[in-house]
């Protein structure tokens, strides 16, 4: 299991499209990954439950990978996040 | 196993295409078959009802027909459950975030999907 905070950089937070492309970068690997912001967590998988989170810029987002592919989970996640999710920062 | 699932939206006015859209552009896709029922105050719900019909067996390649309604007791949902098709499920109550959990799980089967629709419509309320 690995675990990193990553923090939200982009204007418009982990806003609907953001989270649609958290969720597919999620479906493109088999591991177990969960986003956590302070005591509410969500399934990087469920676009609803990622929306629930409301992560606006500058929240701190904790995120843990379970499973044979961990690593390379992370790396592209840690990617999309330092992209703001693609939107520029 | 990849499942085929076909979605028709039936609901008040334009409602239904505005809410299709909006979560299309969200995904960069539309992930299922879809087609949208406009009802409005001049329709007669017998020739919505025909053409609900229509679209039902047209969208059905064997996996079923999921289909998404706004309000309970209205006449587009009156038209909904008043289509007799053996593999449909129908849901009322439709909003935003009911799509967008649908969309998320384009691989489900039609029971799945109708569990989904219901869990998403539902998450998406609450007071912030």
């Amino acid at each position: 299991m690995i675990t990193k905070k990553l923090l939200i950089m982009n204007k418009l937070g982990l806003h609907a499209r953001a989270a649609a492309k958290v969720v597919s970068t999620a479906n493109k690997f088999k591991s177990n990954i969960t986003l956590v912001k302070g005591d509410k967590n969500a399934d990087a998988r469920s676009i609803m439950k990622i929306l629930m989170l409301s992560a606006s810029k500058g929240s701190d987002i904790e995120i843990i990978v379970d499973g044979n592919d961990q690593k390379d989970a992370m790396k592209s996640l840690e990617k999309l996040f330092h992209n703001g999710f693609d939107e520029g920062i | 196993m990849k499942m085929n699932v076909g979605i028709l939206i039936i609901t008040h006015s334009d409602i239904g295409k505005q809410i299709l859209l909006t979560a299309t552009s969200v995904f960069g896709i539309t992930p299922f078959r879809v087609e949208v029922l406009s009802v409005d105050n001049y329709d007669q719900p017998n020739d919505v009802k025909q053409l609900g019909e229509k679209y039902i067996n047209f969208l059905d390649e064997g996996d079923g027909v999921l289909v998404l309604t706004d309000i309970i007791g209205t006449t587009p949902s009156n038209i909904a459950a008043s289509i007799n098709h053996t593999n449909m499920k129908v849901v009322a109550g439709l909003n935003l975030s009911m799509i967008l959990n649908v969309f998320n799980y384009p691989n489900k089967s039609l029971d799945q999907l109708a569990k989904k629709a219901i869990e998403g419509g539902i998450d998406g309320i609450m007071k912030i």
